[in-house]
């Protein structure tokens, strides 16, 4: 039983996005996602999808590439119908103080994390508001709130989604689309697997919650966000990190 | 005798497309006429342009691409995008 919604995913193929793009098939949607080169990834995802008895769509795609995105968008359309959930999740880290960072460091950063937001919304938006419907999520980083030693380019683009969102959500609203923002904190992922353990300690210690989060913590606050339960929400940061900025 | 007919039927749907954009850009039907640019003339920005694309789509029951948008300028290059895709 589904909502005869779609949405669109960019980075579902593993953790944060995987878990969305799953939670979006549980909540009814038929789903297409992007990735960029983990087909074997991409192709669970998939799975997990179908097993929630939904439709997938799943290709990889360079998210920074608009021709190439518009292009997904539309084969999205054409296969799963007009999206009403657009969930920007693809990012990437390159952590380096910046006294040390090269252009090659600082450019992929911004381009997977924050062309990327520009290019999924900028394909979808026309569509959202010939709908008159539709609801966006960019996910960013609580980095992006404070910053964090040896992610200047990170925290650049993820705090450039906030202005980007918040412009969207003042643009698109009279139209009855929605953009919101969800800030996850320290989430058990590929991107923190690395964290030597005094790091992972030390982060643990500023945490009221005392521990790190799951993928599914933040792919609750998105399937909320997107949901009509959330339809006076806009233009809002919502963090999801156990209470590390608090 | 047609061409009479025909006239009158541009010249209705121009003025009720002019009625629009001025409802919409909160200037008079006359300033939308004399528009040679809503951007420049009548201080229409760019959201209310997008917003008079959807109201003209809504009117005449048509679909109009995103990229016409930009060719919705004046009075006359609008009734042209809408006689385009209403198959006038």
């Amino acid at each position: 039983m589904g909502n005869d919604r779609c949405a669109i995913v960019t980075g579902g193929s593993r953790g944060i996005g995987r878990a969305i793009a799953v939670q979006l098939a549980v909540d009814g949607y038929d789903v297409g996602f992007c990735f960029r080169s983990d087909d074997v990834a991409a192709k669970e995802t998939a799975e997990l999808i179908e097993a929630q008895g939904r439709r997938v769509h799943h290709e990889a795609v360079d998210v920074a590439d608009l021709d190439a995105v518009r292009r997904f968008v539309g084969t999205v359309e054409d296969r799963l119908g007009p999206p009403h959930a657009v969930v920007a999740c693809a990012g990437i880290t390159r952590d380096r103080p910046l006294a040390m960072m090269d252009g090659a460091e600082w450019d992929a950063v911004l381009r997977t994390n924050l062309d990327g937001v520009f290019t999924v919304c900028r394909s979808a938006v026309f569509g959202m508001i010939r709908r008159r419907a539709g609801a966006v999520v960019t996910v960013s980083s609580v980095t992006g709130i404070s910053g964090r030693a040896g992610q200047t380019n990170y925290a650049a683009s993820k705090a450039g989604m906030h202005g980007f969102t918040r412009s969207l959500a003042k643009e698109v609203g009279r139209y009855g689309v929605r953009a919101n923002v969800v800030a996850p904190g320290f989430i058990e992922s590929d991107m923190v697997a690395g964290l030597r353990d005094t790091a992972r300690a030390d982060a643990e210690r500023s945490i009221a919650l005392g521990g790190f989060g799951r993928p599914q913590d933040v792919a609750d606050a998105v399937s909320f966000l997107v949901s009509d339960r959330a339809a006076y929400i806009t233009g809002a940061v919502l963090r999801v990190d156990g209470g590390i900025t608090s | 005798m047609l061409q009479e007919i025909e006239h009158d039927t541009v010249s209705g749907r121009l003025a009720e497309i002019a009625e629009i954009a001025a409802d919409l850009f909160s200037v008079t039907v006359g300033e939308v006429e004399a528009a040679r640019s809503f951007v420049d003339d009548v201080e229409a920005d760019s959201l209310l342009v997008i917003e008079l694309l959807s109201h003209l789509e809504k009117r005449y029951g048509i679909t109009i691409p995103e990229g016409e948008l930009f060719r919705l300028v004046d009075l006359r290059s609008t009734y042209d995008v809408v006689a385009e895709h209403a198959g006038w």
